[in-house]
């Protein structure tokens, strides 16, 4: 293929790559549009029902990130009860946290190379070595940070955690960091854990993780919304059959292709910040440890394919210095092709046979305020029990 | 007894870096404090916490039988009894520390040496 083709396509699966995964509500919006447009029906009710639309899609979006935020909380849940006969202390991490060292530019993720294989979409790694204010990199993040030890007058043995734990959320319900000891009193691999999982708050990779499941479940809510627009025949019940089969698909694709790889470079990011944050003699030290010891281990959510690749690549900048351009060609988009196929077929096919009144938008919003307003419900509910639990344990903060 | 946990803590520290550097202060000074066991969290980083923690574990077994050997009946070290105890606890260590990652015999036999030399000086 000529460069110029070959540099027109890659600019255009990552155009598309980036609208789809920095601004989910796209895809949604346009099968709504679409079909709107080919809908029969008045243009008052067109207005309405394409407001009712994109409510569904931010709505869906919200409801899988605040179910994320439960579990994520339910883990903390765990883990402390887990240890509640020990002593937990507050301890601030902000402050400890230096602000001066070099971590990686949230820009230059998505970098398109220049002047690397270009023909295999190599992701030019040296664009990443640009000093980023800390604060700015952690943002306005919530950390809860406890430090967990034995208690002085205890009679009977007691169960300490092993290492640091981190339970890093994206929203709202914040940060919990659980330490052995003070973040200054952390050894060199205990500080790169810890960078680690900071890491992955800020990282693009993994923001993107969790809106490309909100995404998926945005169309899910989407194809049911558009579902109660349409008669009940058996064309239509097809219909929606086939709208059913292209979601699996690309949930399909989702799960079992594209989320593994954005685990495996959301990992190696994580990595390459931690080490890069450890100062010299911090990193000589690790280096040493990584000599004796894996630093990199097996992650159980990774094929060992993916294992190995995430290893080389950190063996590769701690032992020699070198920052060679990461392989990223398997990134290429195609989840969001996927995503843009499924609805244009699913725009046409609804544009087709729907008709948009105010009788027939009844159906899909009394739907959506009364699933909303349950979802809401139970999590509030839930959410607040498991905040209870936490916090009669935690000390306050 | 501080002044026991104090010295084996130096003495880990100086001998075992690496393992010293992964398990961290807190939890070498808890494993010397005995009394308390380490829970394994899921995946990630800690999995092979617990094949450090024993293998500190091991150490602290050995330089705890050489140290109570040493101050009550130092003569008697050299006795059989004796040190086929500790030949035992250090077979076990060995044992334990191949399975894990790299076991250097000579590194504990310089660490119960220091050890020894800090106590022939305690008990001038």
């Amino acid at each position: 293929m000529p460069s110029f083709l070959f540099k027109a396509r890659w600019e255009a699966y990552v155009l598309a790559h980036k609208v789809t995964y920095t601004f989910w509500l796209l895809p949604i919006l346009l099968i709504v549009l679409v079909s709107s447009i080919f809908a029969q029906g008045g243009y008052l009710p067109k207005a309405l029902y394409i407001i009712i639309g994109v409510a569904t899609a931010i709505i869906g979006h919200l409801l899988v990130l605040l179910y994320n935020d439960f579990v994520n909380l339910k883990k903390v849940e765990k883990y402390v009860k887990k240890f509640r006969d020990c002593d937990f202390s507050n301890h601030d991490i902000k402050k400890y946290i230096p602000s001066d060292k070099m971590i990686v530019k949230h820009e230059s993720f998505f970098q398109i190379p220049t002047d690397h294989n270009e023909e295999r979409g190599y992701f030019n790694i040296h664009k990443m070595n640009e000093r980023m204010d800390v604060d700015k990199f952690l943002g306005n993040k919530d950390f809860k940070t406890y430090i967990i030890s034995k208690p002085k007058n205890f009679n009977k043995k007691i169960t300490l955690p092993s290492g640091l734990k981190v339970f890093p959320s994206l929203s709202i319900l914040g940060n919990y960091i659980f330490l052995r000891e003070a973040f200054n009193d952390l050894t060199p691999m205990s500080k790169f854990r810890v960078y680690h999982e900071i890491a992955h708050l800020s990282m693009p990779p993994a923001t993107l993780l969790m809106r490309d499941g909100a995404g998926v479940s945005s169309l899910w809510l989407s194809t049911i919304f558009i579902s109660f627009l349409l008669e009940v025949s058996i064309f239509n019940l097809i219909l929606v059959l086939i709208f059913l089969v292209v979601l699996l698909f690309t949930n399909y694709h989702y799960a079992k292709l594209i989320r593994p790889k954005y685990h495996l470079y959301s990992e190696i990011y994580a990595d390459k910040v931690a080490y890069r944050m450890l100062d010299d003699s911090e990193k000589s030290e690790l280096r040493a440890t990584n000599l004796a010891y894996p630093v990199i281990e097996n992650d159980p959510n990774l094929p060992s394919t993916l294992n190995e690749l995430r290893k080389n690549s950190f063996n590769r900048e701690v032992n020699d210095n070198d920052i060679q351009p990461f392989d990223n060609s398997f990134l290429i988009p195609s989840l969001s092709i996927g995503i843009y196929i499924a609805v244009i077929i699913l725009a046409i096919l609804s544009s087709i046979v729907i008709e948009i009144s105010y009788y027939t938008l009844i159906l899909p919003s009394v739907f959506l305020i009364l699933f909303c307003s349950i979802y809401f419900y139970i999590i509030r509910v839930c959410g607040s029990k498991v905040m209870d639990e936490i916090n009669s344990i935690l000390p306050e903060s | 007894m501080e002044n026991k946990n104090q010295l084996l803590e130096t003495l880990i520290k100086a001998h075992f870096p690496i393992e010293y550097n992964i398990a961290g202060k807190s939890n070498v000074v808890d494993i010397i404090d005995g009394d308390v066991e380490f829970s394994q969290e899921e995946g990630g980083f800690d999995s092979s916490m617990i094949e450090i923690i024993s293998v500190i574990g091991n150490v602290v077994t050995v330089l705890k039988v050489f140290y109570d050997l040493y101050r009550e009946k130092s003569e008697a070290i050299q006795g059989r009894e004796d040190r086929d105890l500790l030949l035992q606890e250090i077979e076990k260590l060995r044992q334990i520390q191949e399975k894990a990652y790299h076991f250097n015999e000579t590194k504990m036999l310089e660490c119960l040496k220091d050890l020894k030399n800090v106590l022939n000086k305690k008990t001038k």
